[in-house]
């Protein structure tokens, strides 16, 4: 993922604006490979349950650079570490069909942190973390059906930033909706 | 069969949180009620070579207050100055600002400069009671229970005018005794910099430095134990500092032994005037020359490394006029080995008596002398740095010798810190980032 053309403003005092020129700047992120193994069980016809293991190649992402066009002597491209390892996450979750056109879903996973102890920033603020999932399946007809899902996670993490000393107890909570349309042609 | 499938991730939201200290404030044994400073300059809230408005609400002896007003039920009342009134100094100045200045060669430069002709000498016709930031700036310890050393009936020169501000009754106060007066809950002493500050601000041409041994009124320890022994008499806690390491401020570091750069004309011309003295100088980086008690008839010789120049040496006098080449650096610009050696073992003295002190008065011992130390090499505060470069370090004010507010909010984090082991109390660290250091045009 990279941005090419961004821009980079600078709000300083009068008399150091020349050492900080507003222009623009590219960066770029990572984006890892994911390795899964899933395995997928029916118990009886409307029951199933999916067992997924991810291997995430987070660590693509090692350095979190800004490359600005103008440099002076007080603005120097910026890099800061990020280090991410590579990681693992396990997903379970189980489907039951309660009518032909309606089926409820359950799950839970966990995922290992690819933040290092050190490394842990504002921005991505991460720990280990538990993930609750649940939803459920609806088909209108045969070309339509309607995934409704909602996502739980909490995240906490005590840390000091190597690299700018922010110390910190950070605490996330997501939740997380989603809706999916298929149409089947 | 083509499916065709239109994800829609509904406005998934996060909530971040982030903060230090989970632990539930507490004040532990310290009661705060009447919290009295006794101090110099950092505890007055002097700098920019001022006692200033935004300096003395920065002092760190304000933040520790407003720290430890976890019930919100405390005043601290300090004698300012009034707010966007010009500050002021012994002779009259007022605070500096960065600003331009055009130096002798017409070159014009991000500077200190006065932020006005005149200080403002309206302050020291101020009256104050009843403060709780009894801060002097210079102040020795001698002077602490100095009955009418805020008496200006005395005459100039024999009363300090920044006490004259706050004494109750300016013949018959002390600073101590007013301090007493308030009858302390809890006090923070920070003394021992003004007995040794005014003979290295003066390259040790004036001003000895207060014996470390003797008796009360006599040396630093039995001045500093009757003090300590008269603000315990009622029972209350407290915390004392010991104190830094002064040669380190940028005020004694910024202008090296060895600026004198000369080329082959300059070389020509110096060696001209020296030789015949037996002084020989080379092309580039050369010592500065510097007047001393040798080479009679000269009282001239380079400088050594390590010897120090004060930040206070005229500038344009060295850059145009042929200060520290052609004529010698004046002694009081300049800290000598021997000075130097006496300085270093002074405050090694005092902050042995200081540690042996807090422990015979079981107070809180705040070390500003390891604080200070971390300057030097440089401190790393939630991605700001701080040292102990002149102006771009960020800690210290444009005086080179006195910190800035976000230097005041380490001091007070370093005594919080012991405060809260000694008393088993849990104030909360200041947040250094809300505090200001040099401010630029």
């Amino acid at each position: 993922m990279a941005i090419s053309d961004g821009s980079a403003t600078f709000t300083v005092p009068a008399s150091v604006e020349d050492k900080f020129p507003s222009g623009s700047f590219s960066s770029s992120l990572p984006l890892p490979q994911v390795l899964t193994l899933g395995f997928g069980i029916k118990p009886s016809e409307n029951l199933a349950f999916a067992l997924d293991v991810n291997y995430v190649g987070w660590n693509a992402y090692d350095t979190l650079a800004f490359d600005y066009d103008l440099n002076t002597e007080s603005l120097e491209d910026t890099k800061s570490a990020r280090k991410y390892e590579n990681t693992l996450a396990f997903r379970f979750g189980a489907q039951y069909k309660l009518t032909p056109i309606l089926a409820a879903r359950l799950g839970m996973a966990y995922t290992l942190t690819p933040v290092q102890d050190g490394y842990v920033t504002p921005e991505t603020p991460d720990a280990n973390r538990i993930n609750y999932t649940a939803g459920f399946a609806y088909d209108l007809n045969e070309h339509l059906n309607f995934d409704f899902s909602i996502l739980y996670t909490q995240v906490k993490r005590e840390d000091t930033n190597l690299e700018t000393g922010l110390s910190g107890n950070f605490r996330t909570r997501v939740i997380a909706p989603g809706i999916s349309v298929s149409y089947k042609l | 069969m083509k499916i065709k499938t239109l994800y829609l991730l509904l406005a998934g939201f996060a909530l971040v949180a982030c903060d230090k200290d989970p632990v539930t404030p507490g004040l532990g044994d310290v009661d705060p009620t009447t919290y009295i400073s006794i101090g110099t300059n950092a505890a007055a809230g002097y700098a920019d070579d001022a006692l200033h408005n935004d300096a003395q609400v920065n002092s760190y002896a304000n933040i520790l207050n407003d720290q430890m007003n976890i019930n919100a039920d405390l005043t601290f009342i300090q004698p300012l100055i009034n707010e966007g009134a010009n500050g002021i100094n012994l002779n009259g100045d007022a605070q500096l600002i960065l600003g331009y200045k055009t130096d002798c060669n017409d070159t014009v430069s991000l500077s200190p400069i006065r932020i006005a002709e005149n200080g403002n000498t309206l302050a020291w016709d101020d009256e104050f009671n009843a403060i709780d930031n009894f801060g002097v700036p210079g102040l020795k310890i001698l002077d602490l229970d100095n009955v009418g050393f805020g008496n200006d009936a005395l005459g100039a020169g024999n009363y300090d005018p920044y006490f004259a501000r706050m004494a109750s009754d300016e013949a018959t106060s002390s600073i101590l005794s007013d301090a007493i007066a308030r009858n302390p809950s809890f006090f923070s002493v920070m003394l021992g910099d003004g007995d040794i500050m005014n003979f290295a601000t003066t390259g040790g041409a004036f001003d000895p430095i207060t014996p470390s041994a003797g008796a009360n009124g006599v040396g630093f320890e039995g001045t500093l134990d009757a003090a300590l022994t008269a603000l315990t008499a009622n029972g209350a806690n407290g915390v004392i500092a010991t104190i830094p390491d002064v040669l380190d401020y940028p005020y004694f570091n910024t202008i090296p032994y060895d600026g004198l750069t000369l080329d082959t004309d300059k070389v020509e011309t110096m060696n001209a005037v020296y030789n015949p003295i037996g002084i020989n100088f080379i092309e580039g980086d050369n010592p500065f020359t510097m007047q001393c008690d040798c080479n009679d008839p000269y009282y001239v010789r380079k400088m050594e490394p390590g010897e120090l120049i004060t930040l206070s040496i005229p500038l344009d006098s060295v850059k145009c006029s042929g200060m520290g080449s052609i004529y010698p650096i004046p002694d009081r610009y300049v800290l000598t080995l021997t000075e130097i050696s006496e300085i270093q073992t002074k405050i090694n003295e005092y902050n042995t008596i200081i540690r042996a002190q807090a422990l015979k008065h079981d107070l809180a011992l705040a070390d500003l002398n390891q604080m200070y130390k971390g300057l030097n090499t440089g401190v790393l505060y939630n991605g700001i740095n701080l040292n102990a470069e002149f102006v771009t370090g960020g800690a210290y004010s444009l005086d080179g010798r006195n910190l800035n507010p976000i230097g005041q909010a380490l001091v007070a984090n370093t005594f919080i810190e012991a405060i809260n082991e000694k008393f088993n109390a849990h104030i909360p660290l200041a947040d250094v980032t809300k505090y200001h250091g040099v401010l630029f045009p």
